[in-house]
């Protein structure tokens, strides 16, 4: 659906198959960013090589249909909000010492 | 790409060049990011009664390899080597609870990381702002 690429860099944004569950039809929307990167040498007596390849895939949203509903249901990873929250916490907190700190001085 | 003479490597039981056994295994690369798609992170429904639960996961994997080779010359033999590793990441994000009249999404949360994370961040605003007091307790000192 959607594809950035810089460099070794990839962005897509990949929709999946129809989901049947009887009751309802789903799409699921994934996210997928990858890294890849080969390269090979050769010199006058001799060959290398060398590969990386890395991938990640999270999951979006799921486009629900369901008889006279479409919706799109969002997915959230909690664990990382929580733990990118803490983070930011920590780094505001960091700032406001620093100033208090000199404050003191 | 030319092929370089005497630089051979056995691959799949045949021998080939060294190159075009790098070759092949950075196809495998290839073959393996394509495999990269929307049934790894969404698993398979289960039903319960009149109700369909969809396991969601956030995956991330990786591999890299390295080779080497080089002819004998006439002061030194020739060597040859290899080395590579891999590695899967797997995380459970969500459940999607499907029943005849509504869908939700129920968030997974790892409290352990979570708690660990907390922890963490409570032990440097404590370490940081005790520095802090202490500054303003010798500031307000006598001289």
């Amino acid at each position: 659906m959607v594809t950035l690429k810089f460099g070794p860099w990839k962005y897509q944004i990949a929709r999946g198959e129809k989901l049947n569950l009887g009751t309802c039809q789903m799409s699921p929307l994934v996210r997928v960013l990858s890294f890849t990167r080969r390269r090979l040498t050769v010199g006058q007596d001799d060959v290398s090589g060398a590969g990386v390849q890395w991938v990640s895939l999270m999951p979006i949203a799921m486009l629900v249909e369901q008889p006279g509903t479409r919706r799109l249901l969002l997915i959230g990873d909690r664990t990382r909000w929580i733990i990118w929250a803490l983070g930011a916490i920590g780094v505001v907190s960091c700032l406001v010492a620093g100033v208090a700190g000199r404050r003191a001085q | 790409m030319t092929q370089k003479e005497g630089l051979m490597s056995v691959f799949d039981g045949k021998e080939i060049g060294l190159m075009e056994a790098v070759n092949r295994l950075f196809d495998l690369f290839t073959e393996v990011k394509q495999e990269a798609t929307w049934k790894r992170v969404f698993g398979d429904p289960q039903t319960y009664g009149d109700t369909t639960l969809i396991p969601i996961a956030s995956v991330s994997y990786g591999v890299g390899l390295g080779i080497g080779q080089q002819e004998p010359t006439e002061e030194a033999e020739g060597s040859q080597g290899a080395g590579g590793g891999s590695g899967v990441m797997s995380r459970p994000i969500a459940i999607i609870e499907v029943t005849p009249t509504k869908t939700v999404v129920r968030p997974v949360i790892d409290y352990t990381r979570v708690i660990i994370a907390g922890l963490l961040t409570l032990a440097w605003i404590a370490f940081l702002w005790a520095n802090v007091i202490r500054k303003l307790v010798r500031s307000h000192e006598p001289a």
